[in-house]
């Protein structure tokens, strides 16, 4: 490909490798510079982040983090590049996010994302199950189809295990078991859809899926479980109850800052930055959090530069656990999701219904 | 004249599906023993009187102040109650369907008052008082005349239902559900009275700002987050912005709003939601507001924009959980040209009864229904976005 990563001083053979100083050397150095690139080209971060001059910012917690909900509102596009891509966040909640990427930004995306999974599964391409709907045959391209789009390339022979009514398809899914007997599978899907389809649909009398040597990846949050009250650790237990498979791994992320995801580790279920994202915890006045204190996520990523998605608010809810000292060897903080801010109670006289 | 509400779907939350309609003369003494009651109930139960809502709406409905209320509306005409009337308060308001019950029960009406949907614990409380006291012997009558109920607000056959006996609509809301409620035809006696979205802000006079001492300036911002902060400044009467009339002094202005910020930082009870809010408005409104000069963030929890110009429709300069705009007038008159169909309530400081009267006597104005100091912006009253209520609630019967 003509296109190299723009990450040039880190070419690194391992993503999780850089300890605390390290680490807030190379982002203050990196998020400086995308704030100047950002400054420079979009006109709408101009306004926001620094209203007249350019400021280069010291410590990574002062530099400008932009709220999620403004990429609902506005198209926000830090290039003069094409657009070759625009992703959509699934907006559970009224308006979705407009990502634009352009081909240099979808490389980088794609190369990090590649590296990560790499590092975290091997190097090969795996038969892939796929916990959901055929995506050719939906008509719009939302965050549910980038993902897979996005993981589709660690996989081959790509099946989808629900057909288009969204029933298990288990005829499919034999000959898929069938076919891949001897290797390793990637089975992968929404956290709310496996739930509903593997754990509670499943009926292991139409055909006996044993998982023992495949893994599972999942992502896209716990909102829609939330009625269930299931825990991580419950959800990891009852499928290994039910299909004997032993590795299961949550993934978290945000159509902003595609690319670098972070992975749960597999001895201790934390999510990892990595050498290409930083998250923060800020408390109710945005002051940044003790360790280990629960609050509203922000996060960092080198990755984004046709959109200034690089240092977002999230409205999720974290916690820092440690930093540089997760017993599965990875350097960089390590921590948990508590699920979303919760949504305010409106009181006052405009009223709705 | 009964009458009775046999429909699916509806839930009888205190008094009877069969309400007698007997208009009585305005301030009866049963109304007011009643809220009297109710007044002395919620002051005496610690699970009530410690929510501010309810400590005030207690304070209004005791006897004293009803009495005043009596005093004031005193007439020579001839008024009684109008009859039945059907209160569809706010659905976010939860105390709101306890004063619009109140008013329409002190005019001497039937009621029949939809309560929120949603569960607030204060209206669960208080209902458990109501119908407490509903069941006293003495209050009969009461119990009779009155019905609280809940319903799902989609089910539009039962608010037509209940429209076609009514002889009063009170529509409190914002302006979607006061037309969707229009929409729904009434009986052909019945008035409807719209309370719909409105815009609220303060005036300061400069002059006798600047020259506050400590105490009664620490006092001044207090009673502005008072107003401010009740409701989350989501209330009607919650003020946006701050008009400074007379010579700008920046100091001064600077120390009310920190002064505001450390009120905040010690009484305001807000959440992470709250902080989001704010901070995406504060982005929205540098990329978007072309009427903003600047905007000063304290701490995250309290932003001022500074406006260079005040557009046409001041009421899109709107605020949440401590966000306001602020601009510099010579003059009150100036205010004139921006006040419209929508403007509430002008909350002052520092002004004359004289000036404020000349103001709107002078100006043509379309809006502004209540001026009020600065620590009153919520006060419930029998005249209320405009309307008076002991005129609207009754008849009036000419005899000669």
């Amino acid at each position: 490909m003509k296109n190299k990563p723009i990450i040039k001083n880190i070419q690194i053979k391992n993503s999780y490798d850089m300890n605390k100083i390290k680490k807030k050397i190379f982002f203050i150095n990196e998020i400086n510079k995308l704030n100047h690139h950002h400054f420079k080209y979009c006109a709408n971060y101009r306004k926001i982040s620094f209203l007249n001059k350019f400021k280069k910012f010291n410590k990574v917690e002062n530099f400008p983090m932009l709220p999620t909900r403004l990429f609902k509102k506005y198209n926000l596009k830090s290039t003069n590049s094409n657009i070759v891509k625009v992703m959509k966040s699934s907006g559970t909640s009224g308006k979705s996010s407009k990502i634009n990427l352009d081909q240099k930004n979808a490389f980088n995306q794609t190369f990090v994302l590649k590296k990560l999974f790499q590092e975290n599964f091997g190097n090969k391409r795996f038969p892939m199950l796929i916990i959901d709907k055929n995506i050719h045959n939906k008509k719009t391209f939302d965050a549910s189809m980038a993902a897979i789009t996005g993981f589709s390339i660690f996989g081959k022979d790509h099946t989808f295990a629900l057909d288009d009514q969204g029933k298990l398809d288990y005829k499919n899914i034999e000959i898929f078991f069938n076919k891949n007997k001897y290797e390793t599978k990637f089975l992968f899907g929404f956290t709310s859809k496996v739930y509903e389809h593997l754990i509670k649909i499943f009926d292991n009398k139409k055909f006996h899926l044993n998982l023992k040597k495949d893994f599972l990846l999942h992502g896209g949050g716990w909102k829609k479980l939330e009625k269930y009250k299931i825990s991580n650790h419950d959800f990891k237990n009852l499928l290994k109850k039910k299909f004997n498979i032993r590795k299961v791994i949550n993934y978290y992320g945000m159509v902003e800052q595609a690319g670098s995801i972070f992975f749960e580790c597999e001895k201790n279920n934390y999510f990892h930055t990595s050498n290409f994202s930083e998250i923060l915890i800020r408390d109710k006045e945005l002051k940044l959090s003790k360790k280990k204190q629960e609050g509203i996520v922000q996060l960092l990523s080198i990755l984004p530069k046709s959109y200034p998605g690089h240092n977002i608010l999230t409205e999720d809810l974290g916690q820092i656990i440690g930093e540089d000292d997760c017993p599965c060897g990875k350097k960089g903080k390590y921590f948990l999701i508590k699920g979303r801010v919760k949504d305010a109670e409106l009181r006052g006289c405009s009223d709705v219904s | 004249m009964f009458h009775k509400i046999s429909v699916k779907n509806l839930k009888i939350e205190a008094g009877l599906n069969k309400i007698l309609v007997e208009p009585d003369l305005p301030f009866s003494k049963i109304a007011i023993d009643f809220l009297d009651e109710l007044s002395i109930s919620i002051f005496k139960n610690k699970k009530l009187k410690f929510h501010p809502e309810l400590a005030s709406y207690a304070f209004w409905s005791r006897k004293g102040n009803l009495l005043n209320l009596k005093k004031r509306v005193k007439s020579n005409e001839l008024k009684i109650g109008k009859g039945f009337i059907f209160h569809l308060p706010p659905s976010n308001v939860p105390i709101n369907c306890i004063y619009s019950f109140s008013l329409g029960l002190l005019f001497g009406n039937s009621n029949i008052i939809k309560v929120p949907s949603k569960d607030f614990i204060i209206v669960k409380l208080i209902l458990i008082e109501i119908k407490k006291i509903m069941n006293a012997k003495k209050f009969r009558k009461i119990k009779v005349k009155n019905c609280f109920v809940r319903y799902d607000s989609q089910i539009k056959e039962i608010t037509q239902k209940i429209s076609e006996i009514s002889n009063v609509r009170m529509i409190w809301g914002g302006n979607d559900k006061v037309q969707d409620i229009k929409k729904i035809q009434s009986n052909h006696s019945c008035i409807d009275i719209p309370f719909y979205d409105k815009y609220s802000f303060s005036v300061i006079n400069m002059e006798v700002f600047k020259k506050l001492r400590d105490l009664e300036f620490k006092k001044l911002v207090d009673k502005f987050y008072s107003d401010a902060f009740f409701m989350d400044q989501n209330a009607c009467g919650s003020p946006h912005l701050i008009f400074w009339i007379g010579k700008r002094n920046k100091k001064k202005i600077n120390k009310f709003w920190n002064f505001l910020y450390e009120i905040i930082q010690k009484k305001y009870n807000y959440e992470n939601i709250s902080t989001i809010d704010k901070l995406v408005k504060y982005n929205e409104d540098l990329i978007d507001n072309k009427n903003i000069k600047n905007i000063n963030n304290f701490g995250n929890i309290l932003y001022v924009a500074n406006l260079v110009r005040i557009p046409k429709d001041i009421s899109k300069q709107r605020g949440r959980w401590g966000y306001f705009y602020q601009f510099n007038f010579n003059k009150l008159n100036k205010l004139k040209l921006f006040i419209n169909n929508n403007t509430q309530t002008m909350s002052y400081f520092g002004f004359d009864r004289g000036i404020l009267e000349n103001f709107i006597k002078k100006n043509n104005l379309t809006g502004i229904d209540r001026i009020v100091p600065i620590g009153k912006a919520h006060d419930i009253d029998i005249i209320w976005d405009g309307y008076d209520l002991s005129n609207l609630l009754t008849r009036t019967i000419k005899i000669e």
